[in-house]
């Protein structure tokens, strides 16, 4: 076999015909996961632009499996990227629904994370946590490029910790 | 055509059409304008448009809170003869009412629903008067000076 698992719990045995990787399901599964995270193609707000700078060959976060797709159907993770307001908080939350499991948010900047300047707004969310279930958190207003780049880290490191064994 | 010129052309048409000019010790106005009472402001824009001075361009319509009164503010151009005009309308905060210009500038159509939305002034003649901007089943009007947020399941 010519894949190479680094730093894989494995055992590589030798057989008739060539050798076998034996490593544990959590493990491989996990590894799997976090290595083709899909997002969807979707902004709210200026943060949107950043997110667009880390699709963009400087950054590029395809290095890391993490390549937009244009329908929620094949995504795995969604950025929450800008503003949401509370005309959109149902759309973004039907958006999400029609992901398959296991998905993922990451909640970017300011406005996303708490509301930001528009805390007293009569039309803003405050916090994206009041509509979907947020797996991190980046700050900044808005983050920069190496932020989200960190926030994918951060998620992959999640994702390893999971286990099939039972819901988490 | 000058400021005075298009002035003289309004106060030969409609005498209620009156200028308006900036409290002293403020800065001085933008371009000219104008105040028209809110009954007639429909007949005004018509003939704006199609009489003489030809505003063909609806730059802006913009709703104002002034506490004592509201006004709508339209911004007018004509791109043919390089004019520009700042029409005025007061409108009693009780009752905010006042003909539709949408079926003079197509642009009025959204920018009156804005208004409508924003300060609840009445748009009468609108083809359809319904909120724009707020979410579904929002109530009161967000950009009145009285207005207080009634917090929600997203607040």
């Amino acid at each position: 076999m010519g894949l190479v698992l680094d730093k894989a719990p494995y055992i590589l045995e030798s057989f008739p015909g060539g050798s076998y990787v034996v490593t544990s399901m959590d493990w491989v599964i996990n590894w799997s996961r976090k290595s083709s995270l899909w997002p969807l193609s979707f902004g709210l707000a200026c943060c949107a632009i950043e997110w667009m700078a880390d699709v963009g060959s400087r950054n590029d976060f395809d290095r890391f499996g993490v390549f937009p797709r244009p329908t929620p159907r094949q995504a795995d993770l969604i950025f929450i990227s800008g503003t949401l307001t509370k005309k959109m908080a149902s759309r973004v939350r039907r958006l999400y629904e029609q992901m398959a499991e296991p998905r993922y948010v990451i909640s970017m900047g300011s406005c996303s994370n708490t509301g930001g300047p528009f805390y007293d707004s009569y039309s803003v969310v405050k916090g994206v946590d009041k509509v979907l279930p947020v797996d991190v958190y980046i700050a900044g207003c808005p983050p920069r490029p190496e932020a989200v780049l960190l926030s994918i880290l951060k998620l992959q490191e999640k994702i390893m910790t999971e286990t099939i064994s039972h819901k988490k | 055509m000058t400021d005075q010129e298009i002035l003289a052309k309004i106060a030969e048409k409609f005498p209620a059409v009156v200028e308006s000019k900036p409290a002293a010790g403020t800065l001085p106005a933008y371009s000219l304008t104008v105040e028209a009472p809110a009954a007639s402001i429909a007949e005004v824009c018509a003939w704006l448009k199609s009489g003489g001075l030809k505003f063909d361009y609806l730059a802006s319509l913009s709703g104002v809170d002034l506490k004592d009164k509201l006004q709508v503010v339209y911004h007018l151009y004509s791109l043919e003869m390089k004019h520009k005009l700042v029409l005025k309308v007061n409108l009693d905060r009780a009752v905010p009412e006042l003909p539709s210009v949408s079926s003079v500038w197509q642009a009025a159509n959204w920018h009156e629903r804005e208004a409508y939305d924003m300060f609840g002034i009445k748009f009468t003649g609108h083809p359809y008067l319904e909120r724009i901007l707020t979410a579904e089943g929002f109530e009161g009007y967000p950009l009145l000076k009285d207005f207080i947020a009634k917090p929600d399941q997203y607040d």
